[in-house]
């Protein structure tokens, strides 16, 4: 047994036209380095991403996005429907592509939260509503 | 419309102070981070680890909690937490003065 002294390191996994990459929190990163005896890597100026071409908030979002549009049972030309944008846009936007605006985030997140009232819809209907949501992540 | 009217008196009750702490708890409850380690100055990406999904949620939620409607450009511009804070207050003063 191990006593466990270390924070647990909350980190998300994703992968980007084929190269998988592993997003996390700077502190932790900072953390682990300290504790591996390596340089910290010097902060990124703020604002700008840490590697060229590669933009955390955008592949968070596209991480997110497909898990949360899969869980709601729709493909990727049905969520682009339902919220009302291009099927190529939606694509781009979940292979890490193109940063959405707020407006496409929100048309997306209100789509999705639809489909999952759906998914819903039957198993609410023979009985009356308990837990109105106990939505994956643990 | 009693809608209407309800929320005006709810919103006519609401504090700076009160709109500051039900922010914290929202953005909080959505990033799994206690309230009180929560500043105004916290940036929601950088600081707060939230990312754009994350944050129209919490826009989203904030809307629900506050019978309002956060217009997509103020949305757009929201980093801090103050500035949350601050665009809800200014949307509950605004429709209580219509």
């Amino acid at each position: 047994m191990v006593t466990n002294k270390h924070p647990a390191i909350d980190c998300r996994r994703v992968e980007l036209d084929g190269i998988r990459y592993v997003i996390l929190r700077e502190t932790q990163l900072d953390y682990l380095c300290r504790e591996a005896g390596i340089d910290v890597p010097g902060p990124s100026p703020a604002g700008s991403p840490p590697v060229e071409g590669f933009d955390l908030d955008r592949a968070s979002l596209a991480e997110r996005l497909v898990r949360r549009r899969l869980a709601a049972g729709l493909s990727q030309a049905e969520l682009a429907r339902r919220a009302g944008i291009r099927p190529e846009t939606l694509n781009r936007i979940e292979r890490g592509r193109t940063t959405p605006d707020f407006a496409t985030v929100r048309k997306l997140v209100v789509a999705i939260n639809a489909a999952e009232r759906e998914k819903l819809a039957p198993a609410l209907s023979s009985q009356t509503r308990q837990e109105p949501d106990n939505d994956g992540g643990k | 419309m009693t809608v209407e009217n309800d929320c005006r008196s709810r919103q006519a009750v609401v504090s700076r102070d009160r709109v500051l702490s039900d922010v914290k708890r929202i953005v909080g409850e959505e990033l799994g981070i206690a309230p009180e380690d929560i500043e105004e100055t916290c940036d929601l990406v950088s600081d707060l680890g939230s990312d754009s999904l994350t944050l129209v949620e919490i826009v989203m939620q904030i809307e629900d909690h506050f019978a309002i409607t956060v217009p997509d450009d103020l949305g757009e511009k929201v980093q801090t937490v103050g500035d949350v804070v601050e665009g809800v207050w200014q949307l509950l003063r605004g429709s209580r003065d219509d």
